[in-house]
């Protein structure tokens, strides 16, 4: 009954935000926006790039919430808008697309969680932006590999092999099963 | 601990919570549709273009056309000294210095790079796919000559390029001062932010011929390859 009458509100807000409420696309948006800066700053690793790349996704998702006729797709239709936002970034600005986000001092450190922390983000920084799109969606963003499909604009059987291919780079001594926990 | 935990402690150490970014982003969505009301006008599709919105397209492309025969036909005019116009002032500053957007803003304390600092300095291919190579990928096979990052300083200005697929990109340029063991770059072409904003505050070290630069701070995204790895005199 509960999920009815919750579905029949997200009906009106999306609705709504079809006929122009801005109201409405806020309530639609604002529980997705961590969700979007925290996978802009697996893409990008610098989170002042990942806040203007939320916020581009964020205006063009309002320009085009039309599109949208589910409301249970909205989340992987805006998190597509920002891994879109964020390969844009990259293309048009080559130091985006090459920040490490930890200053030299850091690889230093004798840290042995800091040394794993520069080494994985260097791994991730290495794969390829769809690679890493899957990774942090499954891995970071802990969504379900269907929706991270949806959202990499693959089939669920190739975002598999993309997700195994890209554990095999990051830690080619782990075994895969094990590596998915 | 998991890939995941692992994945998790990496990326919330370069991305700090943001709490208050949903609420920042969702006002200036307001401010940007212009209206304070719940219910905003959408942006409108530019391919779906009214009779009225027409008949405005055609008279602003008039009066756009209208302003650019009038400036070139003051120049012919000028050209043939048929106008007694005085010729403009010259132009103050030195030429070829990159202009400050904002005159009365300082530029961060020092003085111009240091001679042995001044040249080019490069990053080997491997520092260019690490960083890089799966934005713009190098020829194969990748060579010294053919991929690699270039950063030139020069006394009071620097440029960032680098060669991949398709030659020689230039990436960034803008304005630089030394302080003693601190390097500022500013007014970078890329960045978009300008003084007294926009300053990249780096430490540097010179050691067996290789510059070290080490990130103090940079609203900039810059600092990536910069510190990525010590530049040398060669690729």
């Amino acid at each position: 009954m509960g999920d009815a009458v919750q579905h029949v509100a997200e009906i009106d807000l999306l609705t709504s935000a079809h006929r122009g409420s801005e109201r409405a696309f806020s309530e639609l948006l604002h529980p997705l926006v961590e969700h979007g800066y925290r996978l802009a700053c697996g893409m990008l690793h610098d989170a002042h790039a990942a806040e203007d790349a939320v916020q581009e996704a964020s205006f063009t998702a309002w320009r085009k919430v039309g599109r949208v006729k589910d409301e249970a797709k909205f989340r992987p239709w805006f998190l597509s808008i920002v891994a879109n936002e964020c390969r844009n970034a990259r293309r048009l600005k080559w130091t985006a697309g090459v920040t490490l986000g930890l200053p030299q001092l850091a690889i230093h450190s004798s840290e042995e969680g800091v040394l794993r922390g520069v080494d994985l983000r260097r791994a991730l920084i290495q794969l390829s932006d769809r690679d890493r799109l899957v990774v942090i969606l499954f891995f970071y963003l802990d969504l379900p590999l269907d929706e991270v499909a949806l959202i990499s604009g693959s089939s669920v059987g190739a975002t598999r092999a993309r997700l195994y291919r890209s554990i095999r780079r990051l830690r080619p001594d782990v075994e895969i099963e094990k590596a998915l926990r | 601990m998991t890939l995941r935990n692992d994945i998790h402690a990496a990326i919330d150490e370069i991305g700090p919570p943001v709490p208050a970014l949903a609420d920042q982003i969702l006002a200036s969505l307001g401010r940007t549709s212009g209206s304070s009301s719940a219910v905003l006008h959408r942006r409108p599709n530019p391919w779906r273009v009214g009779a009225g919105r027409l008949g405005s397209l055609v008279a602003a492309v008039l009066v756009v056309l209208l302003m650019a025969a009038l400036v070139v036909g003051v120049h012919v005019l000028r050209d043939r000294n048929l106008l007694n116009i005085p010729p403009a002032p010259a132009h103050q500053g030195t030429p070829g210095t990159t202009t400050s957007p904002n005159p009365s803003a300082s530029p961060p304390p020092g003085g111009p790079v240091p001679t042995r600092l001044q040249g080019n300095w490069f990053l080997p291919p491997a520092a260019y796919i690490a960083l890089n190579g799966s934005a713009t990928p190098c020829p194969a096979p990748a060579t010294a000559a053919n991929c690699n990052f270039e950063l030139t300083l020069m006394a009071t200005t620097y440029r960032e390029a680098y060669t991949a697929r398709g030659g020689t990109q230039q990436a960034g340029q803008g304005d630089v001062v030394v302080n003693n063991n601190e390097i500022d770059f500013f007014n970078g072409v890329l960045c978009g932010r300008h003084l007294p904003d926009g300053v990249g505050r780096y430490r540097w070290a010179l050691t067996g011929g290789v510059l070290y630069l080490t990130l103090i701070s940079d609203p900039c995204p810059r600092p990536g390859p910069l510190v990525y790895q010590g530049w040398s005199r060669t690729p």
